[in-house]
This record gives C-alpha cells, structure tokens and sequence, in this order.
C-alpha cells in the first residue's frame, strides 16, 4: 500500500517510485511543479486532490496518514467535506466516470469541475468538461451559456451531470446550435 | 395584410385562413373554422406586417397587445425568439407550452425551450423537458435570450457515463 500525507486539502506522494506508480496507472495528481504532465516518467512527490485520494482510499491503493494517525476513508471524508463544500456530489461523479474507465482531472481551468479523458492526456485533449449539478439546484441560464461558450472556445463539449436523490446521474450534453 | 380578432380572450384569424396556413402560424381550430394564435404569433405578424390586431373595432398597436394582453412571464422572450428563427428562414411557431417553440428543418423537428438569463432553472426541469421532447418526436433545444435581447441556442443530449466512450456528437 502506498503511503500518502495529507498536508492542506493535497495528499502527498513523497515516495517517487510510487508516485511513479499510481500516476502512470490512471493518471492520478500532478508531479509537483510539472505544468502539463504528459509523460509518465515522473521524478518529483505527486501531489492527489481530495476527491482522488479518497478513490485511491477506498481502493485501497494507498493509505493516508494525519497528524500522526491513519485516515479511514470516512474520516478523509469528513475533513474533504469540510474543505469543499459540495465534495460529495464531486466526488459521486467522478467515482463513477472513473469506474468507466475515464481519465478524469480538474477542470479548473475552462471553469468547470472536470475534464474528462476518454484515452489519456498527452494522447487526447480532453473531449468533455463536466460540471456537477443537483437536480433541484437552481441554475442561471446564462451560466450554462458562459460554460457552454467556454466549452466551445476550447473544442470540448460541455456535460452537466445531474445528481438525483437517488444517487443516479443523468448526463446533459451541450452543443451550440446555430437554426 | 391580415385581420386578427380578439374572440373570448383568444386571437383568431377568421378570415383568409389560407394566407395564415401559408405562414404556418397559429392551430386550425376545425369546429371554429378559425386559425387561433398565440401572443407571440401576433405579436410577430404585427410587428413584420402581415397582420393587423382588431379589438372593439379599432386596431391596437404592438405596445398595447402586450399591455392587454400579455399573461405569461415569457411572452416576450418567446416573442423575440419567434422572431429571431423566423428571420432565420425558419417556419417557427408557437409550440406546446408558454415557453416553447418549434420548427423543423432538413434534419429534423426541434422543440426550442425559451428562457432568459436571471431566470433560474433546476436540471431536474431540463431534464424532464428534454424527455418530453424526445418522446414527441422533437429534438430539444434551448434558447436563452441576454439582456439585449440576443438569442443563443444549445441542443441538449441526454448520455449515460458509459456512452461517453464515443464522442457522440
């Protein structure tokens, strides 16, 4: 098992050869200091999100140490909740695009949740940015015209995926129509 | 030009209903023998000169067919974005709901939701209007209409995780 620290809201790889490891399996974090990490050959600590270290967490990959003790997956849970606000809902989505073998990474960037990878980064620019919403959120429409303008700039399609109280999630895709 | 009439709160066109049809605006109403337009249908015509509103005799301006006779919250937006198809050389016309519209073009017909920017919508309405259109045969999109009045339209694709495998579009 892999040994992670959690320092702020990242979960530190210090080990290179296991940060090697875990980033050319799927794609997980980002070498420090590396813009655009395309290669795997990698030779810094990684750095993982929240939301990535609790699906390594709990698939069991890695362990993560604070403070001096080792975290449950319901214990980085609860300290990832506190810090992102709607990190549930982000972190439902993205277990899911990654139990169907996606890529999936930060979004930031194009102003969206995450940007989605069908192959790998370095092989594809990523086709789809997704944003998380509820289905009894409520949503400007000139929100969803910015992020599918946004969207369209960078050649990507734009998905909102809908969370229901059931936890099941419907994906909307966007695509700038001219009549 | 076209006369249209206001009858039990209803705008219909009685008469030259073949110059209505050739505009494909408005339902034809058998038992009635009328053509009945929507607001935003009206006010298009009015606005483009092709029809004329009567009301007790005298003809009414498009400033007060929105000041008598505007009930709905989108009636202008559906106005403007009837407009803005129809000067796209799309034959739209009002559709199924106080919000909609639709037209068809060479690859299909087109549901169009109309809303506005700071009029906020829950996915779960998106959701259920997409489906709606779907199962009428009718492809959805939705225009928003800025604060200028400009109009911008996306198709929306309802997909399952595992469909994202293939760019579908």
């Amino acid at each position: 098992m892999i040994k992670t620290q959690l320092v702020g809201s990242k979960l530190i790889v210090f080990d290179i050869n296991a940060a090697k490891n875990i980033f050319s399996e799927g794609f997980f974090g980002k070498p420090l200091g590396v813009k655009k990490p395309k290669s795997t050959d990698i030779s810094s600590p990684l750095e993982l999100s929240l939301i990535e270290g609790m699906y390594l967490l709990e698939s069991n990959v890695l362990s993560v140490e604070y403070m001096g003790s080792a975290l449950k997956p319901e214990d980085l849970r609860a300290i990832a909740s506190m810090r992102i606000a709607n990190f549930d809902d982000l972190y439902h989505v993205y277990k899911e695009l990654r139990k169907e073998g996606f890529i999936v990474r930060s979004g930031l960037k194009y102003g969206a949740d995450f940007a989605v990878y069908r192959l790998r980064p370095g092989l594809e620019h990523a086709p789809y940015l997704v944003k998380v919403v509820r289905f009894d959120d409520y949503v400007d429409p000139g929100d969803l015209i910015g992020w599918g303008r946004l969207s369209h700039s960078v050649r990507k399609k734009l998905l909102i995926a809908v969370i229901y109280p059931n936890k099941e999630i419907d994906y909307i895709m966007f695509k700038w129509f001219k009549p | 030009m076209l006369d249209i009439y206001v009858r039990d709160g209803r705008f219909v066109v009685l008469n030259d209903l073949d110059k209505v049809r050739e505009l494909d605006l408005g339902n034809y109403v058998k038992s009635l023998d009328t053509v009945v337009l929507d607001i935003s249908e009206v006010a298009y015509m009015m606005y483009r000169n092709l029809g004329r509103l009567v009301a007790n005799g005298e003809e009414l301006t498009l400033d007060e067919l929105f000041t008598k006779y505007s009930r709905g919250s989108n009636d202008w937006i559906k106005f403007v974005v009837l407009c803005d198809l129809r000067d796209r050389g799309r034959k739209a016309k009002a559709g199924f709901s106080d919000n909609s519209i639709i037209f068809e073009r060479h690859d299909g017909k087109y549901l169009v939701y109309v809303t506005e920017e700071n009029s906020p919508i829950t996915p779960n309405e998106l959701v259920n209007w997409l489906s709606s259109a779907i199962s009428k045969d009718y492809r959805p999109l939705i225009a928003v209409v800025d604060a200028h009045g400009d109009v911008t339209y996306y198709e929306l694709l309802r997909v399952r995780a595992h469909d994202l495998k293939e760019v579908i579009i």
